[in-house]
């Protein structure tokens, strides 16, 4: 299917782009503990590509609020609400394979806790090289997700849900 | 016209039976022993013309429930019915005859004078009489000779003592000239009012004058009483009042002028009013486009910049997967092998999901948008301006309004509330001058009513000249009493001449108390009693005669009670003559039968005349009995019926007892000497076994004493 014009949050480097920055930024707590699995990264992939969003999860969480730019809560996308990426679990592990084939980040697997994202030197060079106004905006997001790392899958789920239901009614 | 009254029949109704008499035009008889009824007979009849009472004797009283009285007025026929028990009790007057009474429904009227509270509409017997006769309802004076003299009601009982002359007062000295002088006045009156020398004319203006009189005198005292009371109450003479009045219209037109120019400047207001709520309401309408205009612009701001917005947001992504390309490098198609479990990693996958857009596409597309992102700017920026103005122009209406309604109450405020103290002021102020002038206007009526009573009494004084002059002229033309006075002399006369009396000269009548005289000497002075009755008899034949002969106020009816009386011809003699009136009669040759016969005869000639005249009269005598000499010498066939031996029935009603009888015609062929008169007859056969019973016992004495045969006749 071709559109006349090209839709940007479809385009691949964009993505394969935004989900190094995540891996980059909150694979690993300050004391070393691995964060970034499948359930958290499809969340927090989500949550920066709608940062009003992101937003009404921090407020949830008691994680305070951040100052978004104009040009991101005013537009015609922060009034919509386009939730299916979140039930599209293919097309991340899609975009981890590219990742992983190109040794920009590796999988470790702990026992219990199942399989995590880690970056690689190559990956965090990779992160560091990218540029632009849109990247840098990301990594502000990643460093105030941060604070809900501490938070696990479910609750933030919850949390989640619970912006997106208050925005649609 | 000439009047008449006609008897027909007397009824009494009684329980059982009715007890009835019938009457013929011309001479009725009746006659019997003492003490059988005949006069009750006659005191009915004098009841129900009017008198004032009727003396109950126990037989009546026993048997009798009312009376009734058919008889013929002028023309017409009438039933009179009255209680016999109650005489105050009105008379019920039937329009026909009695047998006929159950079709009509009858008038009733007050037997007296006296108003009754009890029927408080009611007319007066009396008055019903003289209608019926024909004869004019008038009032006498009670004082002849006073022109403001207190008038009284004349009476059918005042006209009607000259038709019935009662037992007692027959031959008496009182018969003419009562002892009493208001009595004789009457009297006088009377007389006049039958002979038309008092005409009714005279009376109804002596009547006029008197009440005229009356009321000048009333309205005299009402003026100076009047005069009075507004001289002392400060009322205003009425120039003063008019002056007033002059006053007060003037200051109510000068108001009334004031309060038209007041209304006018309202009218002006009043438009200034409208054109700023005109104006207001045009404010409103401008104002709710431009707020609608403003939403709009805002809304489309909105907008343009949510667009702006995301053409930005998918520039900066545009730039970053340009610059996530350089890192990280195209996206190969080849597979590699997992290291750990070497299943082949597919990219395919990933580009089912994501594109892989060639740089030279992207940068395309970021120039697109970016100009477009600079359009929709200009256009938010545009769109922003317009909003400002309609920002500005919202707030000139804004305050275009505010000084609208600040006018606008000012208006309102600031001048029609004096405006309207200034009415109210003005109509109240009107409202007192109408008022006053309202009250000027009665007060100036009751000035002018004032006034009017002057006019009035002079115009009464003018009506009173004129009365007395149409008076004087009436009595001039009226029959002159002399006249009248010698044409009665006249028939008395011839009457005495045929009764044949010794020497009957100087016959006159006395022109002030209209006694008849004999010989020159008055009624009353005559010594003799038969005599008395003599004249006495002659004195009602006269009245009789002179209604044939003229029209006078009498009609035609006569009652005598006991025409024998002091003629000392019946067997029993109930009046006895007096030692000196004894002498007298003996002188006078009263008790010759010859001059008793010649009464009869006289009567009966009268009686025929007036029949050949074509004329009514009726006359209803009484006597005990009539000496057997006598009634053979009368034309026999009178007395051969009723003679004391062969009167044998009796009307039960009427006579004290069944073995009391009244003369009675066993066959009704009365006794006609010519053709006119008839001699009472009684009813016939009566079936009554109590009667029969009674009859029977015929000759013997009563059983009970006789009913007293009072006098009935009302006295004035």
């Amino acid at each position: 299917m071709s559109l006349p014009y090209i839709e940007p949050d479809y385009d691949i480097h964009l993505n394969l782009a935004i989900v190094l920055v995540i891996i980059h930024l909150l694979s690993v707590t300050n004391r070393g503990t691995l964060k970034i699995n499948n359930e958290r990264l499809h969340i927090f992939l989500y949550l920066l590509k709608n940062p009003v969003k992101l937003n009404g999860v921090l407020n949830a969480l008691g994680k305070g609020s951040i100052l978004l730019n104009e040009q991101s809560t005013f537009s015609v996308s922060s009034i919509s609400s386009n939730v299916d990426s979140l039930f599209d679990r293919a097309a991340l592990k899609s975009l981890i394979s590219i990742l992983i084939t190109k040794k920009l980040i590796q999988v470790v697997y702990k026992n219990k806790d199942g399989f995590f994202y880690k970056i690689t030197e190559q990956g965090a060079t990779a992160v560091d090289n990218l540029s632009g106004e849109y990247v840098y905006e990301n990594k502000l997001l990643c460093e105030k997700l941060k604070g809900v790392l501490s938070f696990s899958e479910s609750q933030l789920n919850q949390a989640l849900n619970q912006v997106i239901r208050k925005e649609s009614m | 016209m000439a009047s008449s009254i006609l008897i027909n029949h007397l009824i009494v109704v009684g329980r059982n039976k009715n007890y009835k008499v019938d009457f013929n035009p011309g001479v009725n008889i009746i006659y019997g022993d003492s003490a059988t009824g005949k006069s009750s007979i006659l005191n009915l009849i004098d009841y129900l013309l009017g008198a004032k009472s009727f003396s109950l004797y126990p037989e009546i009283e026993a048997v009798a429930r009312y009376a009734v009285l058919d008889v013929t007025l002028n023309e017409d026929r009438y039933t009179i019915k009255r209680d016999i028990f109650n005489p105050t009790k009105p008379i019920e007057v039937f329009p026909c005859e009695y047998s006929k009474v159950e079709e009509y429904k009858p008038k009733k009227y007050l037997p007296n004078f006296k108003p009754n509270s009890n029927y408080p509409d009611m007319g007066f017997y009396s008055e019903f009489l003289f209608d019926a006769l024909n004869f004019s309802n008038v009032k006498i004076k009670e004082a002849p000779t006073k022109d403001d003299s207190k008038l009284v009601r004349l009476s059918f009982r005042d006209l009607f003592k000259y038709c019935y002359v009662d037992q007692d007062d027959l031959g008496s000295k009182k018969f003419l000239r009562p002892d009493n002088y208001s009595l004789q006045a009457r009297f006088g009156e009377v007389f006049k009012y039958i002979f038309n020398t008092l005409d009714s004319n005279v009376s109804s203006l002596d009547n006029q004058i008197s009440a005229k009189s009356k009321e000048r005198k009333k309205l005299d005292k009402t003026f100076t009483t009047v005069s009075d009371f507004l001289r002392e109450s400060e009322f205003g003479s009425m120039p003063a009042l008019d002056n007033e009045i002059t006053i007060i219209d003037k200051e109510a037109g000068e108001l009334q002028d004031k309060l038209k120019q007041l209304n006018t400047s309202q009218t002006v207001d009043e438009e200034v009013y409208k054109s700023i709520k005109a104006v207001l309401s045009d404010i409103a309408l401008n104002k709710k486009a431009l707020l609608q205009n403003m939403q709009e612009a805002e809304l489309k701001i909105d907008r343009f910049t949510r667009l702006k917005n995301e053409y930005l947001n998918d520039i900066a992504k545009f730039k970053a997967s340009l610059a996530a390309k350089e890192v990280i490098g195209e996206v190969s198609k080849e597979s590699t092998l997992c290291p750990v479990c070497d299943n082949s990693l597919e990219v395919d996958a990933a580009l089912e999901k994501f594109d892989i857009n060639p740089n030279d596409k992207i940068n395309y597309e970021i120039n697109v948008l970016k100009r477009r992102a600079k359009d929709t700017k200009s256009l938010v920026s545009d769109t922003r301006l317009k909003w400002e103005s309609y920002k500005v122009k919202l707030r000139e209406l804004d305050i275009a309004e505010s000084n609208a309604r600040k006018l606008m109450d000012e208006n309102t405020e600031e001048l029609s509330t004096p405006y309207l103290a200034e009415r109210d002021m003005y109509v109240k102020k009107i409202g007192e001058l109408t008022q006053k002038r309202k009250d000027l206007v009665e007060r100036l009526k009751i000035r002018n009513q004032h006034n009017h009573l002057t006019e009035t009494i002079k115009s009464l004084d003018i009506r009173i000249g004129q009365l007395r002059g149409q008076r004087e002229e009436l009595k001039k033309a009226a029959p002159s009493m002399v006249d009248v006075l010698s044409n009665l002399a006249d028939n008395l006369k011839d009457y005495l001449t045929s009764i044949k009396i010794k020497s009957p000269t100087g016959i006159s009548y006395d022109e002030k108390s209209f006694v008849a005289k004999l010989r020159g000497i008055e009624y009353p002075d005559i010594t003799s009693g038969g005599l008395r009755t003599i004249v006495g008899i002659g004195y009602l034949c006269s009245f009789m005669q002179e209604a044939l002969n003229s029209t006078i106020s009498y009609p035609s009816f006569l009652m005598i009670d006991t025409v024998g009386k002091y003629l000392g011809k019946t067997k029993e003699q109930k009046y006895k003559p007096e030692e000196s009136s004894a002498l007298a009669d003996a002188s006078e040759a009263v008790s010759d039968p010859d001059k008793y016969q010649n009464i009869f005869e006289y009567i009966i000639m009268l009686a025929s005349s007036y029949e050949q005249k074509n004329r009514t009269c009726q006359f209803i005598l009484v006597d005990n009995d009539v000496p057997d000499h006598i009634v053979d010498e009368l034309s026999g066939f009178i007395v051969a019926h009723f003679s004391s031996e062969r009167s044998n029935g009796l009307p039960v009603g009427f006579i004290d007892d069944a073995d009391q009888y009244l003369a009675q015609a066993e066959d009704k062929t009365n006794v006609q000497v010519t053709t006119s008169y008839t001699i009472e007859s009684n009813t016939p056969s009566l079936p009554d076994g109590l009667l029969s019973d009674r009859s029977a016992s015929t000759e013997t004495p009563p059983l009970l004493p006789p009913a007293p045969d009072v006098d009935t006749e009302e006295e004035s």
